[in-house]
């Protein structure tokens, strides 16, 4: 679905400000790279540099609209700052032509964001070790997307592994990097089920997987955006952000589920793992009402935060 | 312009402005065949890897599926889950570097077309003072003669010897001022002329440049587009064999828009590097006539030759403004 550019700054500035509201934690995309994104294609930043604003069925960015962003900050940290066209110079272009000139300070001010700030990646990789001795250790890893779908996605994994483990380099200093291959592997796997990625990592790792987790920012749901069938359509009235979190874990003590489209646990979990499953809502006027009714008739309450339309000055 | 006394010393400055200006614009049109050299020399290379990309899942996808992969899968499935390159990073990738060639190109039509502007307010500036030298050279025409007339009716005038060669004095002396302006002015035409003609045609230049790569950033914006969304539509089962098929169809997409770049590119870099260097020697040789229509020889500049003068540029002006009306019928 295309945003006519009225209506695509309004929309960008909401979907920051629920995402800032929600405070997403280590199991979803990093925040401040998410909330840069959403100021790089917002119209107040970048004009109609980045357009077509497109949103996907879940109500999220589409892939080619934060893709054109991330095209843009290639190109920003190519040039060198120096080089960017001075007020004089924009002043001079839109003398020539208003269009040209405000595409020229449009551009500048997208540069200047994007130049020492990251954004969301099509999909990156990051590994860090945690206690790593000769006999092997723990190794925490990152793997995050923009998903197919529009959602943003966080695989974490905590692995059990042994000194050499398979995809890992450990160098001397303790420091870990994870070969493109298990990049590769988790794009390949990313949505399959937990149990099952959990297999599939332990194979090809060799490392036992202590944790894993997937961690979803969206849908964002707002009036023209279809809901599942299992959700009253007042959640549609507002606007509505879904913050998710499936996990898989050997510190789970007690197995629950806190999310509403989920009422109960899957039957499966991998042999010494339990299960939890958590869903927060960030809401604004009609939605927040009836979001919270439809939870407290489930019994469960403090999963939504309201937000206003415009996320706090950072 | 108008509100400066012309003298030969600002006449000699406007030149070297001129010059100068044109100069960084041929600078600047240089930069930008540099410019688009390279986004050639990465698309050539963008083109490679794509098609390195395709052979290679074709390769994974053969090794995934045939008979002898399915016999001995047992045996490889950890190393082959760990080999095994997933469809939709490549395209990603190849998504990502299309993209960035594409954001690169829309900056760059934004550079062309405010050249192309700038060089258009050039073209304006030298129709504007073309126009005011054209003017003032009338004038000091009309003033010629008339001071031409003066002096011819002075001995038919009953004045007093000390009065008729006062004046004679004057008339003279306003002749011989306004011959030298006329001349300046003259030459100041010559000027705007000489300067017209490479200016409209590097414009012309860049204009053309700008058409083309604006007609092709916005073909090759829309099948990138489409190629990303198919992208992402088809990301989650992007690594079901059943779908390489159809992802191959997506790279075959990148891979028509990227053609498209190379032959834009390779045809605007053929136009530049045909009309670049003979407009760079039309513009020395511009110069160089111009630096000798400024040496007028102000002291050669008689009564004889002053009035030839002036009634050549009124009888240009009268050719001019016949043109104009005829023009404007």
């Amino acid at each position: 679905m295309e945003l006519p550019l009225a209506r695509s700054g309004p929309y960008v500035r909401a979907l920051r400000a629920a995402v800032d509201a929600l405070a997403p934690d280590e199991d979803h995309v990093p925040l401040r790279r998410a909330l840069t994104h959403l100021e790089a294609i917002d119209p107040a930043t970048s004009g109609d540099l980045l357009a077509p604003a497109e949103i996907t069925a879940t109500g999220m960015p589409s892939y080619t609209w934060l893709e054109r962003a991330r095209a843009e900050q290639i190109l920003a940290r190519r040039t060198d700052p120096s080089r960017d066209p001075g007020d004089a110079e924009i002043r001079r272009a839109a003398s020539l032509d208003p269009a040209l000139g405000a595409r020229m300070r449009d551009r500048r001010a997208v540069h200047r964001l994007l130049r020492h700030q990251d954004l969301l990646p099509a999909t990156e990789l990051a590994v860090a070790t945690r206690a790593f001795g000769p006999t092997g250790g723990r190794l925490a890893v990152h793997y995050d997307r923009l998903a197919p779908d529009g959602r943003w996605l966080r695989l974490r994994l905590e692995l059990d592994a042994p000194s050499r483990p398979r995809s890992f380099t450990i160098d001397a200093a303790g420091r870990a990097s994870a070969d493109e291959s298990l990049r590769h592997l988790l794009t390949r796997h990313f949505a399959v089920p937990l149990p099952a990625l959990v297999r599939q990592v332990a194979d090809a790792t060799g490392c036992r997987v202590a944790r894993c987790g997937r961690g979803w920012i969206g849908p964002f749901w707002f009036p023209g955006i279809e809901l599942p069938p299992e959700v009253p359509p007042d959640l549609g009235a507002g606007l509505l952000l879904n913050l998710s979190v499936e996990v898989v874990a050997d510190d789970i003590e007690h197995p629950r589920t806190l999310d509403p489209l989920h009422p109960f646990l899957p039957a499966d979990a991998p042999e010494g793992l339990s299960w939890f499953l958590s869903r927060r809502f960030a809401a604004t006027g009609v939605a927040h009402r009836a979001v919270v009714g439809w939870l407290e008739g489930m019994g469960l309450q403090g999963l939504v935060v309201p937000f206003g339309t415009r996320p706090r000055n950072l | 312009m108008s509100t400066e006394p012309l003298t030969q010393a600002v006449l000699h400055r406007r030149r070297q402005e001129v010059a100068e200006r044109h100069q960084r614009a041929l600078g600047k049109v240089n930069e930008m065949v540099a410019t688009q050299k390279r986004l050639g020399g990465e698309l050539s290379e963008g083109m490679a890897s794509l098609s390195r990309t395709r052979t290679e899942l074709e390769a994974t996808e053969q090794a995934a599926t045939g008979l002898l992969a399915t016999l001995t899968r047992p045996f490889t499935a950890r190393r082959t889950a760990l080999m095994r390159r997933s469809v939709a990073e490549e395209l990603f990738k190849r998504y990502e570097a299309t993209s960035v060639r594409l954001r690169e190109a829309t900056a760059f039509t934004d550079e062309l077309k405010l050249v192309a502007l700038e060089l258009q307010h050039e073209v304006d500036r030298l129709h504007r003072e073309l126009g005011e030298a054209t003017r003032h050279r009338r004038t000091c025409a009309e003033r010629v003669l008339r001071a031409e007339q003066a002096l011819a009716e002075l001995d038919h005038e009953e004045l007093t010897p000390e009065e008729r060669d006062r004046r004679r004095d004057r008339y003279t002396f306003d002749l011989r001022s306004e011959a030298v302006d006329g001349a300046l002015y003259e030459t100041a035409v010559e000027l705007c002329r000489h300067h017209l003609d490479p200016a409209r045609a590097l414009r012309d230049t860049v204009l053309k440049l700008h058409e083309e790569m604006a007609s092709y950033v916005l073909s090759a914006t829309h099948i990138v587009n489409a190629a990303g969304r198919r992208i992402q539509g088809l990301g989650m089962l992007a690594d079901a064999p059943l779908v390489v098929a159809e992802l191959q169809a997506s790279l075959g997409e990148l891979d028509e828009a990227m053609q498209a770049t190379a032959r834009y590119v390779e045809e605007g870099q053929r136009m530049v590097a045909e009309v670049l260097p003979e407009l760079s020697a039309r513009l020395r040789t511009e110069l160089e006539v111009t630096e000798q229509a400024l040496c007028v020889e102000l002291d050669g500049i008689d009564r004889e030759k002053a009035r030839l003068d002036a009634e050549r540029a009124l009888r240009r002006a009268a050719d001019a403004e016949i043109a104009d009306l005829l023009k404007g019928e």
